[in-house]
């Protein structure tokens, strides 16, 4: 089911009379029971996959929490990850690392030929995989107290509204919400309302508008002309981030209407001034998530330099292949690893750099954040790009300026509203930085109604309504 | 007693509370449902008074003695101010991207309907095999014709329920950005005016798809193109089916093309031919693409039409 889909919309009002009926166990049993439904939509087959991964890790972490033998209870953690990481490593992996296997036997002589599974990847499976590894690794680390229910706990790991695309919300922050009835209050839903207005202004008008745009120019590179895949590769940056904050946006603002906070997913990540700092921005929960329980667990910053970049670089090479099972993923991750690591470098130069020629550090952003974002756009190519070579003729073909003139853009028009839309875009994020929007909308709410009128009117002018699914689906 | 009195007024307040919050929802539906109305009646007087082709067909402005109906070949094959310089004849291309031959025979009755006839009428004919879906571009015209909004409901069924909810939907179109473009400026001279790579010529090879475009005639297609044949007929308009130019390389390569010529040849009425110029040209710098002309390559066909007499109407469309 999709949040941009009809049958959403006959789902969520069924969904939330029952919900806001019920009170306790029925209420969860509701959510569950709804978060089961929206995900059967899909394949009702791999709900089982969900019940055995919910399962499995409420068992164990029921087990951790009965011993305090550290032998016993490493070995329950190390079964809980086997299994969650061997449920992910065979739906997702398993035909990379087939072909990838025969190609290098390849490159050494050997000819075999297995072929690939015809294994079909379950929606949210790295989600959901992470949502529940989180909870036993914070069990075992005494971050949290174990969950008794069953029931509980079933919610925690498939509640519909973040289940198939995130965010990853930590068991900290969302169990212990889950222990009361949340109240179901105007103000909440006046405010979850215009966050879901606005991620679907994000989903609709901005990323599905670019999407034909992009599409063109990453499924056919050599019809297209520098200036051309110059405005796809910009595009799909703004697609990208419309698609997947909009996504967050409106699964924040449905758990929000239901009485659930959970934390900001992105934080205008186009407007960093470092790669740190994007990464503090994009996709929170899940760098956050890779921060915790992969690069300090790694050792993080506490043993040396040299060590801290092979785990910056192990970190966002293994971020990299969460997101796919493609070697293009893996050089995407790459190439942020290099970028943390260079930035790890560099940084103090160019600090002592500012300081000689006394240059405001505010003078600075100028530079920066547009340097940071074309990287960051150079770096999407890989993850967008069908394949290696395609990346690389993208990249060669923008490289050539070879043909500038806007006459031989293709679909004009739709590059024009492009950029009208990434400009206002911009423009409001800019100004949400002067602007406290969420204090001006608390003190006056009829602002709220105008917010969502204005919404609804820039949907049905530019919203784009042809199904879309979300791009993070495939993660 | 006192709490009977509490619990009335608690009722009372969640009573009045809910009543505040539906009002508040209606409020907001009914802000929106004025708002989009307002604004339909700014952007349907915008549209027509736009100089774009369709917005100019719906509000009765051409008078042309030659009409072209067709897809993007068609916009990119007849240029019309050449032709009007050449001949002395008022020109109009009626052609438009993605436009196919079902969605050309409402668009040339409603051109009878509102404009005066033309003595000729040319149908790019690589057009028949194309679908409809660009009625979803054209949705803001259902006000204008009737024949529109039925295939527009047919078409898109989902996209008409919305329409009728929302009007401003139907100015959600790449199309209505165009009419705001040419809100001052004539669209009949629109052509694409770049050259095709020839490094991307010399290493270009079709698609299998190219060929399936050719694969056959659905017979509702066919049954339009005979249709506007009939009724230019009744009008008394010559008709002349053409066959604009490919990159040789393109076309060559598409077994299928000569099948479905001599298929669309044999279907057409007793006399009618069709003037086939698909591998006429063969300088790469007359093309924009594989299968579109550019500027120079519309003057270049232009001269071709000219000397075969193309446009001479004595004959009798044959």
């Amino acid at each position: 089911m999709l949040f941009n889909g009809l049958a959403f919309w006959v789902f969520i009002p069924l969904f939330f009379v029952l919900y806001s009926t019920l009170r306790g166990n029925h209420r969860l049993l509701v959510s569950l029971i709804g978060s089961y439904v929206f995900y059967s939509w899909w394949d009702w087959r791999f709900l089982f996959l969900i019940i055995t991964l919910t399962l499995s890790n409420y068992l164990l972490g029921m087990k951790i929490a009965a011993t305090a033998d550290t032998e016993r209870r490493k070995y329950y953690l190390v079964t809980s990850v086997v299994i969650s990481l061997g449920i992910l490593g065979y739906f997702k992996y398993t035909n990379f690392f087939l072909d990838s296997f025969t190609k290098l036997l390849s490159l050494i002589g050997i000819e075999w030929h297995t072929g690939t599974l015809n294994i079909i990847l379950p929606v949210g499976i790295s989600f959901y995989t992470f949502q529940t590894m989180s909870y036993v690794i914070d069990v075992y680390k005494g971050k949290m107290p174990v969950e008794n229910s069953l029931l509980r706990f079933s919610v925690f790991v498939a509640f519909f509204p973040q289940l198939v695309a995130g965010p990853i919300v930590r068991a900290s922050t969302f169990i212990p919400q889950l222990y009361k009835d949340q109240p179901i209050e105007w103000d909440r839903m006046v405010r979850g309302a215009t966050w879901i207005a606005w991620g679907f202004i994000l989903k609709s008008v901005i990323a599905d508008s670019l999407a034909d745009i992009v599409d063109a120019r990453f499924s056919n590179p050599g019809a297209n002309t520098s200036l051309s895949l110059m405005i796809g590769v910009y595009f799909y940056a703004f697609q990208i981030y419309g698609d997947f904050a909009g996504y967050s946006l409106i699964a924040i603002g449905l758990a929000h209407m239901l009485g659930y906070d959970f934390g900001r997913n992105f934080n205008r990540p186009y407007f960093s001034e470092s790669f740190s700092e994007f990464w503090r921005r994009w996709h929170i929960s899940l760098s956050s998530w890779l921060r915790d329980y992969l690069y300090i667990s790694l050792g993080g910053n506490r043993k040396g330099p040299h060590r801290t970049y092979a785990n910056l670089m192990i970190t966002m090479l293994l971020g990299g292949l969460w997101h796919g099972a493609a070697w293009t993923f893996v050089i995407w991750g790459f190439l942020h690893g290099l970028y943390l690591a260079l930035q790890r470098i560099i940084s103090p130069y160019y600090r002592t750099f500012l300081n000689v020629l006394r240059i405001p550090p505010a003078a600075s952003k100028v530079f920066l954040i547009p340097f940071i974002f074309m990287l960051t756009c150079i770096t999407w190519v890989f993850f967008r790009a069908a394949s290696f070579d395609d990346a690389w003729l993208i990249l060669h073909r923008i490289g050539e300026f070879n043909n500038m003139s806007f006459d031989a853009v293709a679909q004009k028009f739709l590059v024009v509203k492009g950029f009208l839309l990434v400009i206002s875009l911009t423009i409001i994020e800019i100004s949400s930085f002067f602007i406290d929007y969420d204090a001006i909308a608390r003190a006056k709410p009829w602002l709220n109604g105008m917010f969502l009128v204005g919404c609804m009117i820039v949907i049905s002018l530019f919203g784009t309504f042809g199904g879309n699914a979300f791009i993070y689906f495939q993660f | 007693m006192r709490s009977f009195i509490s619990n009335f007024d608690g009722h009372e307040r969640t009573f009045y509370r809910a009543l505040h919050h539906l009002a508040m929802l209606v409020l907001v539906l009914f802000s929106f449902f004025i708002v989009d109305r307002l604004l339909d009646i700014c952007f349907s007087r915008l549209t027509m008074q736009s100089q774009i082709r369709f917005s100019r067909l719906y509000s009765g402005a051409i008078d042309a003695d030659i009409l072209v109906l067709g897809n993007s070949r068609g916009v990119n094959s007849i240029y019309t101010p050449d032709v009007e310089n050449r001949l002395g004849m008022k020109t109009f291309n009626l052609s438009y991207n993605g436009m196919g031959i079902v969605l050309a025979q409402s668009i040339f009755e409603d051109y009878l309907e509102n404009n005066p006839a033309p003595s000729l009428l040319v149908i790019e004919a690589t057009n028949i095999n194309v679908d409809s879906k660009l009625i979803n571009n054209l949705k803001l015209y259902t006000h204008y014709s009737h024949r529109l909004k039925e295939l527009f409901r047919t078409e898109y069924p989902r996209e008409y329920a919305a329409c009728q909810l929302s009007r401003l939907y139907c100015y959600n179109s790449e199309f209505f950005l165009r009419v705001l473009y040419f809100i001052d400026k004539n669209d009949q001279t629109w052509i694409n005016r770049h050259k095709v790579d020839p490094g991307f010529v010399s290493s270009y090879m079709p698609g299998p798809q190219s060929g399936q475009m050719f694969a056959q005639i659905s017979p509702s297609k066919l049954n339009a193109l005979l249709n506007i044949i009939d009724l230019a007929h009744k009008n008394s308009v010559e008709v002349r089916i053409l066959i604009g130019p490919f990159l040789p390389k393109h076309i060559l390569h598409i077994p299928q093309f000569s099948t479905w010529k001599q298929k669309l040849s044999e279907a057409l009425p007793t006399g009618y031919k069709i003037w086939d110029y698909s591998t006429a040209i063969t300088s790469n710098i007359a093309f924009a693409d594989p299968v579109h002309l550019n500027y120079e390559g519309s003057r270049m066909l232009l001269n071709m039409l000219l000397g075969d007499g193309f446009f001479t109407t004595t004959v009798a469309g044959m």
